[in-house]
């Protein structure tokens, strides 16, 4: 168990779990980074992680033709005393945990390979921590945390 | 994203820029569907101006892959950035795909075993 202590601020939006939705949840994480001076290949990988999460959730969570809410929350965080950024993305739609899909085969004749999990696959990859949890209230509830490098001491000082 | 394609020898060339994410992934599958379709399998996919890739462009890929070795061709990838290469590597694909530096280095690898 990790454990987080949070910071000032937080960035929250909600929309309908709709393929138009993605664009305008990604543009508050680039924001939120763009604020936070989180280095390029942080944002890189976070932008990375956040779409493949909210395009399962678009993909999968509700019935295609009543898609329900869903949520990313981003904030400035410190997990285990270093300097992070945790993503928190509900829906209230079916309970499924993503983080129990197998690790996808990459090996073998390429005919042979799936073409699907390795979206999954980038999340475990390019976040350090990953939680899923079902809430009765808040629905599936997935939290990713991904550390951050710490500041160059001429930034620390400016 | 932008996609281009030309026609070099007996060797399609699709050169794409920007982003690949969820949202766009179907217009790149449907680009590398048609030459595939006339019969034109070998491919080239030029990445140089690739800044970004998703799950749904490596979905494209490995889609595009089988079908032009299914055909007898290939899909070759020339001139990966850094990060889109991490992506790749972390995915599998640097050993799925042959990856070339750069776009005429791909191409020439077509005509070294016609």
């Amino acid at each position: 168990m990790s454990e987080h202590h949070q910071l000032a601020d937080q960035a929250r939006a909600s929309c309908l779990a709709e393929p138009a939705c993605l664009e305008r949840l990604l543009a508050l994480l680039d924001r939120y980074c763009a604020a936070h001076a989180v280095d390029a290949q942080c944002r890189h990988d976070l932008r990375l992680v956040v779409e493949e999460a909210c395009a399962n959730v678009i993909a999968h969570a509700y019935p295609a033709d009543a898609p329900g809410l869903m949520s990313l929350q981003v904030e400035s965080t410190r997990c285990d005393g270093r300097p992070a950024m945790r993503i928190t993305i509900e829906d209230a739609g079916i309970p499924f945990d993503p983080l129990a899909l197998p690790v996808p085969v990459r090996t073998g004749p390429v005919e042979h390979l799936p073409i699907g999990g390795l979206g999954v696959h980038l999340i475990r990859r390019l976040s350090d921590l990953q939680r899923y949890e079902h809430d009765l209230e808040r629905g599936n509830v997935l939290t990713l945390t991904k550390f951050l490098a710490p500041a160059s001491p001429a930034s620390r000082t400016s | 994203m932008e996609i281009e394609i030309t026609e070099r020898d007996a060797v399609t060339v699709v050169a794409i820029k920007g982003s690949v994410d969820s949202l766009n992934a179907d217009e790149l599958t449907s680009a590398f569907a048609k030459p595939i379709k006339a019969g034109r399998v070998r491919m080239v996919a030029d990445f140089s101006a690739v800044t970004y890739t998703s799950s749904a462009g490596l979905r494209s890929l490995l889609a595009t892959v089988k079908d032009c070795r299914r055909g007898g061709g290939d899909l070759r990838i020339a001139a990966l950035q850094p990060q889109v290469e991490r992506v790749l590597s972390i995915s599998g694909f640097t050993g799925i795909i042959k990856i070339f530096p750069d776009r005429e280095g791909a191409v020439g690898s077509f005509k070294a075993v016609a």
